[in-house]
């Protein structure tokens, strides 16, 4: 009786609510009248937005009697606004909202920064954004792949290195810290980024924070954060049907002809977007295969992705992603030598890993008031790897799992916007190298962004974190983060920042135990964290068809750790350099002949040194250039990337005691090209993908002794609808 | 206006064409300007009475066990340092430094043999095998990779005349 009682009164309060408000609908297209899938349309400042189906299509619901600007956007293309005025049970309808291709998007908007949204134009520090839409194009499986594009990081054998804060360590603790939907994302025994288990099919946008952010996200934000975040299911039904295929261009020298076949790339994607009001979930499986342009170098992938949404009651919401991926590859870690540069040493032939990794991420979001907001997020991440390359063990394993929870309140009041919160993490390991282990954590934060004047905004921030690995007794640290942010006009901005960084040593820095080709790796259970600090100051001109970003920075870097030698080939994790990083970065955008075609030009020079010996740090290159074309052609797409890494100036010597012509590497000079359209079918649109990477063939090193990526040819067909 | 644009296009795709495979190469390796094969110091802390001491060799199998010694030398699945058509090894010394060239590849014993008695064709034994330090016996011995132009060092052997090892990985009482 009581439960009918209720369903009535929900029913009934649901009727009133109805009544009470008002609907706006519409559709947006393109120049060309195409209808455009994916644009966010919201209302800035409340909890109402939705995005655009297959048909372009969109409705924002429960929205109370008032005027309204109602903002529309889409990575690529200019943003437009429409101001609406809705009355109590009616449904203004809009549009066709026409949105004109940009090939250059200038001024996103981003969460990573600040915490909370803002335009790219606004935060007071490096960032950077990559859309979805240029992921796509450029056939990145990997988010290593798309990461490469962003001027000042480098990957040293897919090792993140932004501005000179990271060498090359065989990825254990990374110093740049990886979340997904604002949740980090490392594995739990080496503390690294695992690339393979981002989807990137799912990105919605890849943000790119540059700098010391532990006041922020806490330990391993050193050298900066990048934040995945995943595209918002709506209740709009969709499919998706996606497969790419290609090859490797055959080496041109027969030394490195290892196989007389050639060696194929594909992969599958199957999704689907369904739901109601309320609830709406989204549901995508993927294959990837590589068979790899060096012997003993092959991948198989397989990834299920889901996304939930749910909207219990007005101003609610609950989303959760969840993604499971299998793989079996094999592990490719140095060349035999240089003259047979794409074969492993003959004693590494077949060695192989199988992992197993999964996450999920819950996020509860209660909009209080427009000027309130509740945050409460958990996750769960977990990974196992087994691989047989030490047969003297019968492989190396490890699995980890990792808990953690945070609860963040932004509170808008005044010229405050105040933001606070908690989070708490739980971590086990049981492994045959690292040990059975257990890493907890907690930390509390605060920031206060203040609007002193219409022109100078203030930033303040504090973070305590506390944390236990395993055995050894807790030990804490306080991150602080300050920013001024000048507007000189609406064009320009002077800014200022500086903060502090922090990275409490991985269980596998601290607990590994393995020996494997004559060499012991011994524990260190008296590793400390390293820490840092540094600021930049920069400028922002940012105007409607060209934009400027220069910034001159410095980090200091103490208790680095790194792997050291000791008596009888052992090897053993140790805090003991200080470093220097100090540099200047140039970013020029600009727009020509109606927007139709695009440059961008990245400059980074960075010195990286050791403070005590003055000597440059190893795997560190001191110039980067990236500069790109985009061109709108009557019927595609077409963009040319260029990148140039400098050789590193120093490697670590030591190794070339395990590997042949170490001394043999060089500068990256790597041209990607890529042509896209999009045309009607079936009721839905199917898009049309060419890319062609490093398409000189240019033969360089990622890393001493890996010789990068042959040239590649790939065609995409993704049917939407 | 139309001659330019296509005298640049046409000046970009020569320019891309020789853009194209440039770079390292394979002969900027310091591969292949040195021997292949393996070196290091063979021990003997005894020896047996001359009287039983014929011949004494190093012999690199590459395929282990073999069915016998001599058989394995005469068909080319072992190699012998020094050859069998040359002076044995010296006798009555506590140690000897050694280095043979070999090709590149994965041979699956490095021993010391020696020949005990008068008959040339079955009076061989092996008394030392070439293993990890950290093996778990001393009997069994570990596969050594050989790299093109490259010396693998360190193949250190330790002789003991009065066990002889039996062919079938398992020690002779």
């Amino acid at each position: 009786m009581i439960r009918q009682f209720l369903i009535g009164v929900l029913l009934f309060a649901g009727l009133l609510l109805a009544q009470s408000t008002g609907q706006i609908r519409g559709q947006v297209t393109d120049d060309r009248h195409q209808p455009l899938v994916g644009v966010s349309v919201y209302i800035p400042h409340t909890p109402y937005g939705s995005m655009t189906d297959a048909e372009g299509l969109f409705i924002l619901k429960n929205i109370p009697p008032g005027t309204y600007t109602v903002v529309v956007e889409l990575l690529g293309y200019r943003p437009d606004s429409v101001q609406v005025t809705v009355r109590a049970g009616q449904t203004v309808t809009i549009g066709p909202i026409r949105l004109q291709e940009q090939p250059l998007q200038t001024n996103p908007v981003v969460v990573t920064a600040t915490r909370h949204e803002a335009h790219l134009s606004d935060v007071p520090v490096s960032a950077a954004v990559i859309s979805s839409r240029l992921i796509r194009q450029r056939t990145n499986i990997f988010l290593n792949q798309a990461l490469q594009y962003i001027p000042g990081i480098t990957l040293n054998g897919g090792q993140l290195n932004i501005r000179g804060s990271t060498g090359y360590t065989r990825g254990l603790g990374s110093r740049v810290l990886l979340l997904v939907d604002g949740m980090p994302l490392l594995t739990g025994d080496t503390r690294e980024i695992n690339y393979d288990v981002i989807p990137t099919y799912l990105i919605d946008q890849v943000e790119v924070v540059k700098g010391a952010g532990s006041a922020l996200y806490g330990s391993g934000a050193m050298g900066g954060v990048i934040n995945v975040q995943t595209q918002p299911v709506h209740e709009l039904p969709a499919i998706w049907l996606q497969q790419y295929g290609g090859f490797y261009a055959r080496p041109k020298y027969r030394e490195w002809q290892w196989s007389s076949d050639r060696q194929w790339i594909d992969g599958q994607l199957a999704g689907v977007r369904m739901g109601g009001e309320r609830l709406a979930a989204a549901l995508i499986v993927a294959r990837d295969e590589d068979q790899g342009y060096r012997q003993n170098d092959w991948r198989q992938r397989w990834t299920v992705t889901a996304k939930i949404t749910a909207k219990p009651a007005e101003h609610h919401e609950i989303t959760l992603l969840t993604n499971a991926m299998r793989q079996h590859r094999a592990n490719f870690l140095f060349w035999k030598n240089l003259k047979y540069a794409l074969q492993p040493p003959a004693d590494q032939l077949g060695d192989a890993v199988q992992s197993r990794r999964g996450f999920a991420i819950a996020r509860y979001r209660y909009f209080i008031s427009p000027q309130k907001i509740l945050d409460v997020r958990g996750s769960w991440f977990a990974n196992h790897f087994e691989d047989n390359i030490n047969p003297q063990t019968g492989g190396n394993r490890s699995t980890a799992n990792e808990g953690r929870l945070e609860a963040q309140f932004t509170w808008h009041t005044g010229r405050h916007l105040l933001i606070t919160g908690l989070s708490g993490n739980y971590g086990t390991v049981s492994s045959n190298i690292f040990g059975d282990r257990s890493a907890n954590e907690g930390s509390a934060f605060v920031q206060d962004e203040w609007r002193l004047t219409s022109r100078l905004t203030l930033t303040g921030g504090i973070r305590g974190d506390v944390f236990a690995l395993d055995t050894i007794a807790p030990q804490g640290r306080i991150s602080v983060r300050g920013a001024a942010l000048f507007k000189l006009n609406t064009a320009h901005r002077l800014r200022i920042s500086g903060g502090t960084g922090f990275r409490a040593p991985s269980l596998a820095e601290i607990f590994t135990t393995t020996s494997a080709s004559g060499l012991t790796v011994v524990p260190n259970p008296g590793l400390q964290p390293e820490t840092n600090w540094g600021g930049e100051v920069g400028y922002r001109y940012h105007g409607s068809f060209w934009f400027t970003d220069v910034a001159v920075f410095y980090s200091r870097y103490n208790n680095l750790i790194e792997p050291t030698f000791r008596s009888n080939l052992q090897i053993r994790f140790e805090n003991i350099q200080q470093a220097r990083m100090a540099g200047g970065e140039l970013l020029i955008n600009a727009t020509f002949w109606h927007q139709r075609l695009a440059t961008q030009l990245g400059y980074t020079y960075v010195d990286a040194r050791d403070v005590n010996s003055g000597a440059y740090l190893n795997f560190r290159p001191r110039h980067t250039l990236y500069a790109q074309l985009r061109g709108m052609l009557p019927l595609a797409l077409a963009t040319l990337d260029y990148r140039y890494i400098s050789r590193y100036d120093r490697i670590d010597e030591r190794l070339a005691l395990f590997v042949r012509d170490v001394d043999k590497y060089n500068a990256a000079h790597v041209v990607d090209f890529s042509l896209s359209t999009r045309l009607p079918l079936w009721g839905g649109s199917l898009g049309l993908n060419l890319t062609v990477k490093n398409m000189l063939n240019y033969y360089y090193t990622d890393l001493v002794g890996s010789l990068a990526p042959l040239r590649q040819y790939v065609v995409t067909l993704m049917w939407e609808k | 206006m139309r001659r330019l644009v296509i005298m640049l296009i046409w000046l970009t795709g020569v320019g891309l064409y020789l853009g194209c495979d440039q770079g390292l190469s394979p002969a900027d390796s310091s591969v292949g300007e040195g021997p292949s094969g393996i070196s290091g110091t063979v021990y003997f802390p005894s020896w047996p009475p001359a009287d039983s001491l014929y011949d004494l060799r190093i012999v690199v199998f590459k395929i282990y066990p073999p069915d016998d010694i001599v058989t394995a030398l005469l068909t080319g699945q072992a190699v012998a340092y020094p050859p069998i058509d040359s002076t044995h090894l010296p006798f009555y010394v506590d140690s000897l430094n050694y280095t043979i060239e070999l090709p590149p590849g994965r041979y699956e014993a490095v021993t010391v043999v020696y020949r005990f008695g008068p008959v040339i064709l079955s009076d061989w034994a092996l008394v030392g095998v070439y293993h990890r330090p950290d093996a778990p016996t001393d009997t069994i011995p570990d596969p050594v990779m050989v790299e093109e132009g490259q010396i693998t060092t360190d193949i250190d052997i330790r002789v003991n005349f009065q066990r002889h090892i039996s062919l079938n990985r398992e020690a002779a009482p």
